[in-house]
């Protein structure tokens, strides 16, 4: 008697802990959005860097860029659970952006000002990371 | 003394603590609030709850501001993370292994 109301008890325990995990997956899905609007906003912030090489496209640029990266971060700390391994997943999308963001900056300021060839590709690379990231945050998201 | 149970953790196989326990395995870090709304308990028994997990040195309880508004955080130490997956294990264990035991 004594290990058949074990038996309940942890199958049942188990099962409420599949419930809450699945809960705070759905919950954290508020990174993918984050992720998104992190991509599309880099996106926008280098095409008009690249494409306007002068002051005005400068200041416009990193304005743009700095409005997005304080209204992400304000959205970030109000959310009230971050699934496991985010912050870990966060760094690598971070570490990852940087090295494609100076790789596509460094060369593009140096020799290809305004040049469309050059910036709207170096845009799309540059907001791959983010992009990549958010794809596979929505897919952990939607694990049973 | 080979009885999966005896692997059972008593700080975390109480109900409303095994689920506090649940639902910050799952993540990096939840608010107080968030935490009471999903385990569906009152800020008492929330609070009570955590320090008897904290005081086990399984969880760890910060406070902050969001604007001008405190907030507390919930998150599974090392320690608590581990005593979590140990206590898992134990419950499969005895999922799995009674019913073939009374089969026989």
């Amino acid at each position: 008697m004594h290990r058949e109301d074990d038996t309940m008890d942890a199958a049942t325990a188990l099962e409420r802990a599949g419930e809450l995990k699945a809960t705070v997956r759905r919950r954290s899905r508020w990174m993918v959005r984050y992720q998104l609007a992190y991509g599309a906003s880099t996106f926008v912030s280098v095409l008009l860097l690249g494409l306007f090489p002068n002051a005005a496209g400068f200041t416009i640029s990193i304005a743009f860029w700095l409005a997005a990266v304080v209204l992400l971060s304000v959205y970030a700390q109000r959310q009230p659970v971050a699934h496991r391994g985010l912050g870990h997943s966060h760094a690598i999308m971070i570490g990852s952006w940087t090295l494609v963001y100076f790789a596509v900056l460094f060369p593009g300021v140096n020799w290809f000002r305004g040049d469309l060839a050059w910036w709207l590709p170096g845009s799309f690379a540059v907001a791959v990371p983010p992009l990549l990231m958010a794809y596979l945050t929505a897919r952990r998201a939607a694990r049973p | 003394m080979t009885h999966p149970r005896h692997g059972l953790d008593e700080v975390i196989h109480a109900p409303v603590r095994f689920s506090i326990m649940a639902t910050l395995a799952a993540a990096d870090k939840a608010e107080f609030g968030y935490v009471r709304d999903t385990v569906e308990v009152s800020d008492s028994v929330l609070s009570k709850q955590s320090a008897t997990l904290e005081k086990a040195g399984y969880v760890k309880v910060s406070k902050g501001y969001v604007g001008k508004r405190p907030r507390t955080w919930l998150s599974l130490t090392a320690d608590g993370r581990r005593a979590f997956e140990a206590h898992c294990a134990a419950l499969r264990a005895i999922a799995e292994i009674t019913p073939a035991r009374d089969a026989s």
